[in-house]
């Protein structure tokens, strides 16, 4: 039998054996080399409560050559882009060893949500909202959570089945301030937009002048 | 000029012409100075004593990679010695020392690619075949054993089982000559061997951390990283394509038990003398009765080099 299928079907069936353990490997087709993984959020961190799934592709020259993973969950992590899912970790790329497996893969993706490395960003936009405002970047990352990964929260309703996300705590943004320059006569989506990129947040609004703001608006 | 006699000639084929190239003239062709491995690193007035040593060293890397040939087999057909002597013909050291090799009765050289895989290639390729030559109980107890040193490194047995197996298969199956070679120069069967070699020395080295840690400063010494070990076995011990120091040959031929001889061509001996090292032999121990398998080692490079065809 193909020595790499042999592998990845003892990895799935050994991930499926270990009831101990949080990680999950399911099939998403008929092909075992296109999976998908799924753990919990770490304790004590913003994904906290919610479940995590991965999309997992086996490549040809596995395992010589890493696995190919990305997030199929929205996460809003420094090292996850919040578009595509795409993560940065060096074991998916030079670090790579053939000793690793979809287990322990995983569990480095798990870890990689407790300790985000801001300076080697995949989401530039992200890792600048972690490194002004911890505590406003724990909130957007934890309403993330409650959004896209099944948390439980305060802020959703338990009589309502779909809570209506919020546009302005999904960009991790303040109301106050998107009001203020709604109420200028902006468009609400759009100017939710320009405080984004303009990282409007903690320390940096008595940086950015109103003007400034004004200026990306009516651009 | 073989084109200005007009209409005598049949019409010359339409030939492709790009705006951005000069336009190609009809030359008579003359063969050129045949120059070793076809290319003229030797200007015509120039003689080898005119050429420092650091440009010798680059002649010879240029050498080595044409010889060892990113296209050609991960493991060649045996080949005569007298194929590397051409290679060489331009440089009289190093063919000092192939003539020294080839009277001592080292006449034949078995070439591995030169992937950053060769050396663990090349001795994966004689331990085995030596393993199943001797075809007894003996030697499948030895490869069971260097699969209790990978558990005892504590990796995940997912990790060496597959590659184990298929070593194992290889030994049981008895195909040595012929059948040995098709399995090595399959991609993927010869890169299983080789990942267990890899493991193999990678466990070796985290089992004997006193030892290897003396052969870790020399090699680089890092001092942010807390078990610079361990990290140096996962970034340049397990991963295929990363070349072997002298840290991970003595590593490897450790784990295995196994006795082999280095033999150095470099060209830096001006009387064709070449050093043999010995890999895998304690002190203390009498050397056995049959001769130890030999690598030939080009700086950078292993190949593997034996006395019959």
């Amino acid at each position: 039998m193909d020595a790499r299928l042999r592998r990845v079907n003892k990895e799935i069936s050994d991930c499926k054996g270990d009831k101990s353990s949080s990680i999950r490997i399911d099939l998403i087709d008929n092909s075992p080399f296109h999976l998908k993984g799924s753990f919990p959020g770490p304790k004590d961190t913003p994904y906290e409560g919610g479940t995590f799934e991965v999309d997992i592709v086996i490549p040809e020259s596995y395992p010589f050559q890493p696995v190919k993973m990305k997030f199929l969950t929205k996460v809003y992590h420094p090292n996850v882009s919040s578009a595509s899912g795409a993560i940065c970790l060096d074991i998916l790329k030079d670090a790579w060893s053939p000793v690793l497996t979809l287990k322990s893969t995983l569990i480095s993706l798990q870890s990689l949500l407790c300790s985000p490395e801001p300076n080697d960003p995949q989401d530039a936009e992200v890792a600048k909202h972690y490194t002004t405002s911890k505590r406003s970047f724990d909130d957007t990352a934890r309403y993330w959570t409650q959004v896209y990964a099944g948390a439980a929260g305060s802020r959703t309703k338990p009589d309502v089945k779909e809570p209506q996300k919020d546009e302005v705590a999904i960009a991790g943004l303040e109301k106050a301030h998107v009001d203020q320059f709604e109420g200028l006569g902006f468009e609400r989506s759009k100017v939710i937009d320009v405080l984004r990129r303009l990282n409007y947040r903690g320390e940096n609004v008595a940086k950015i002048s109103e003007d400034r703001v004004v200026e990306e608006l009516l651009k | 000029m073989m084109n200005d006699s007009g209409s005598a000639k049949p019409p010359s084929p339409p030939r492709l012409r790009s705006a951005n190239l000069p336009e190609i003239v009809d030359r008579p062709y003359t063969d050129p100075e045949p120059f070793l491995s076809g290319h003229p690193i030797l200007p015509e007035d120039m003689d080898i004593n005119d050429f420092s040593l650091a440009q010798l060293h680059e002649m010879n890397q240029k050498l080595l990679e044409e010889s060892m040939g990113a296209e050609g087999p991960l493991i060649s057909w045996p080949e005569d010695i007298s194929a590397l002597r051409d290679e060489y013909s331009n440089l009289p050291d190093f063919v000092a020392q192939i003539n020294t090799l080839s009277n001592q009765g080292y006449r034949t050289i078995i070439r591995v690619k030169g992937d950053g895989d060769c050396f663990y290639r090349a001795l994966a390729f004689i331990y085995l075949r030596q393993l199943i030559c001797s075809a007894s109980a003996r030697s499948l107890d030895q490869l069971s054993a260097t699969k209790t040193v990978l558990a005892d490194a504590g990796f995940d047995e997912i990790a060496y089982d597959t590659p184990y197996d298929l070593v194992m298969g290889l030994v049981k199956s008895d195909s040595a000559g012929h059948e040995l070679w098709n399995t090595f120069t399959d991609q993927s069967t010869s890169n299983y061997i080789v990942m267990y070699m890899r493991l193999l020395t990678s466990a070796h080295i985290h089992l004997n951390q006193d030892f290897f840690s003396g052969f870790y400063q020399n090699i680089a010494s890092d001092s942010e990283t807390s078990n610079p070990l361990a990290k140096f076995r996962r970034q340049f011990v397990e991963p295929l394509g990363k070349e072997a120091d002298d840290i991970q040959v003595t590593a490897l031929v450790q784990a295995l038990k196994f006795h082999v001889k280095i033999a150095y061509l470099d060209g830096r001996s001006p009387n064709g003398q070449v050093n043999f090292h010995d890999f895998g032999l304690d002190a203390g121990d009498a050397p056995g009765n049959s001769e130890p398998p030999v690598l030939l080692y080009r700086p950078g490079h292993y190949d593997i080099l034996q006395k019959d065809a």
